[in-house]
């Protein structure tokens, strides 16, 4: 047989689970943004919650984050890891279709309990993590079986050498496992029954939920989404990352640390000081290892800066990592205590938790899809690449509108709540505080509202690239390779 | 290795719809309810796509089976 003739191993590789996984971010995508719009304009206008107990903003709250972190992150992470590890391992996926079948269906049978329960009143009442005890079971059996898919192909891989974006990708598998099993120990009244109570009360109860949901953040949001970096971005630029032994001190340093960091979430609470300056410590010192990977994603670009200008895709990559910096900066200077003083319990956090969310988890996740849609469905390119800069600029000018106007009424809201008058009176009351904030209400709302237009543009972008469409704009090589 | 994975996938299913089916017939609340009957109907729709995958699978290696035999012959 001459090597020609050999079997191809890309054609023994998975990519019809990949292809659901990618569908999958894209469409609950759309939901979690379509749910963020609604519940910003819930805030801003109070009538929006219909009188209903199912359409109240205390429900659909968590509907939206669980629909931004688990069901669009969470989607665009199973399908970026599996393509990669099966093409960095040069192997196709451990166990064979029906098990990666497994997880796919698995994990969308989980969103939708998730979201069902949510709607219905049923909550454990745990930061991202409101699910009750049989959910929670439900998604522990997903994720074993897609850590051993994972694992399995990283054993039975054809290359000597695991890549870096792996080593992120198996860190976040292994840790949010732990996480979940650890945060959820509970005890059901009834196995037939969905009231659950946790195994931990009072301080400890706090402190093991900011254990999961700060490194919630930081496996799922950080280590799970800078595996997509190490992987979409040097592919992207076509070179090489700017330092392997950076992404490795990177790792370790992010791994090691981000684990104490929980504590700063319970600044002057009952939790003893130590504990909460422990944490604040912990994440001042995750600036390093943090902007250790943002510097390694932006320097990769080395000798190809010019592609910014030309290719949208790379453009959302990049922006990704930029945004990861700046709110890697802002992390840790939150988490100071007497920063946090000021900015906790208001829109701040909100402005902090979304310039992430947005800026980098689904800035990432926008240049992965736009990168593996062509490259799935063996077209020469994307529909078309103005809608993608198209999509760009309104998602930005989106993220833009809506950090802005969080960092201004959270900063406004905080002083608000702290300003005295000569006697020594609080100067406002809360419905104040609560009426001054209504116009960034209204700019966080239009923030929103342009961002989930970006993101129906992708869908028309992809679906007509999906179809084999190339735009009247694209370059005629590109037309006339469509054509044959 | 994929048969035997899909066969032990497809008993594994099979009983979480069964478990699924038992909940939903016991259940206090509409929260366990809710689960059983999706688990119920998940593990029947994930049965039927595995079934529609080892027959897809066959008739696509009897095809590739023919196309090969006829091209020996030609």
């Amino acid at each position: 047989m001459t090597p020609s003739a050999k079997p191809r191993v890309a054609e023994a590789y998975n990519e019809e689970v990949v292809r659901k996984f990618t569908l999958a971010t894209v469409f609950w995508g759309v939901v979690a943004f379509a749910a963020g719009l609604f519940i910003a304009l819930q805030l801003a206008f109070p009538e929006l919650n219909l009188g209903l107990p199912w359409t109240s903003f205390g429900r659909l709250r968590p509907v939206h984050t669980s629909a931004a972190i688990f069901a669009f992150g969470g989607n665009a992470l199973f399908a970026t890891s599996l393509f990669v590890v099966q093409r960095t391992c040069r192997a196709p996926l451990f166990g064979g279709p029906a098990l990666a079948d497994f997880v796919f269906w698995g994990y969308q049978l989980f969103i939708v309990l998730a979201a069902s329960g949510y709607v219905l009143g049923i909550s454990e009442g745990r930061e991202y993590a409101e699910p009750e005890w049989y959910v929670d079971l439900w998604l522990t059996l997903v994720w074993v079986v897609y850590l051993a898919i994972f694992l399995g192909t990283i054993i039975k891989r054809r290359e000597p050498h695991i890549y870096v974006a792996n080593w992120f990708y198996l860190a976040f598998i292994v840790t949010v496992a732990v996480l979940h099993i650890g945060n959820n120990l509970s005890l059901p009244v009834s196995v037939f029954g969905a009231k659950s109570y946790s195994l931990f009360a009072g301080v400890q109860d706090a402190m093991l939920q900011w254990w999961y949901g700060h490194n919630a953040v930081g496996f799922f949001l950080t280590a799970g989404f800078l595996g997509i970096m190490y992987y979409f971005v040097p592919k992207r630029a076509e070179r090489p990352v700017y330092s392997y032994r950076l992404s490795i001190i990177h790792f370790w340093s992010l791994i090691f640390l981000y684990i104490w960091a929980g504590p700063h979430h319970l600044h002057y609470t009952a939790l003893p000081d130590w504990a909460q300056t422990l944490g604040m410590t912990f994440s001042v010192m995750l600036w390093m290892p943090s902007w250790g990977g943002m510097i390694n994603g932006v320097m990769t670009l080395s000798g190809a800066w010019d592609r910014l200008r030309t290719d949208p895709v790379l453009r959302f990559l990049v922006t990704s990592v930029g945004f990861y910096g700046m709110s890697t900066f802002e992390g840790p200077v939150m988490s100071i205590r007497a920063v946090n003083s000021l900015s906790h319990y208001t829109d701040w956090t909100i402005g902090h938790v979304h310039s992430g969310a947005l800026g980098w988890v689904a800035f990432v996740s926008f240049g992965a899809v736009y990168h593996l849609v062509p490259v799935l469905w063996r077209r020469t390119g994307l529909y078309s690449d103005r809608l993608v800069e198209v999509h760009f600029w309104t998602a930005t000018i989106g993220i833009v509108l809506y950090i802005t106007a969080m960092w201004i009424s959270g900063i406004m809201q905080g002083l608000m709540w702290r300003a005295y008058d000569e006697l020594g009176f609080l100067q406002y009351a809360f419905i104040e505080s609560v009426e001054a904030m209504h116009p960034y209400y209204v700019i966080r709302a239009a923030g929103g509202f342009l961002f989930l237009i970006g993101s129906l543009v992708m869908v028309y972008n992809l679906w007509k690239t999906i179809r084999g469409e190339v735009s009247a704009g694209a370059p005629a090589a590109r037309k006339f390779a469509a054509v044959r | 290795m994929n048969l035997v994975s899909t066969w032990l996938v497809g008993i594994l299913v099979a009983a979480l719809g069964l478990i699924g089916l038992f909940l939903a017939s016991r259940a206090l609340d509409q929260g366990v309810a809710l689960f059983g009957v999706l688990l119920f109907l998940f593990a029947v729709l994930f049965e039927f796509g595995l079934i529609r995958r080892v027959y897809d699978e066959r008739e696509k290696a009897e095809a590739e089976a023919a196309l090969s035999a006829g091209s020996r012959a030609a």
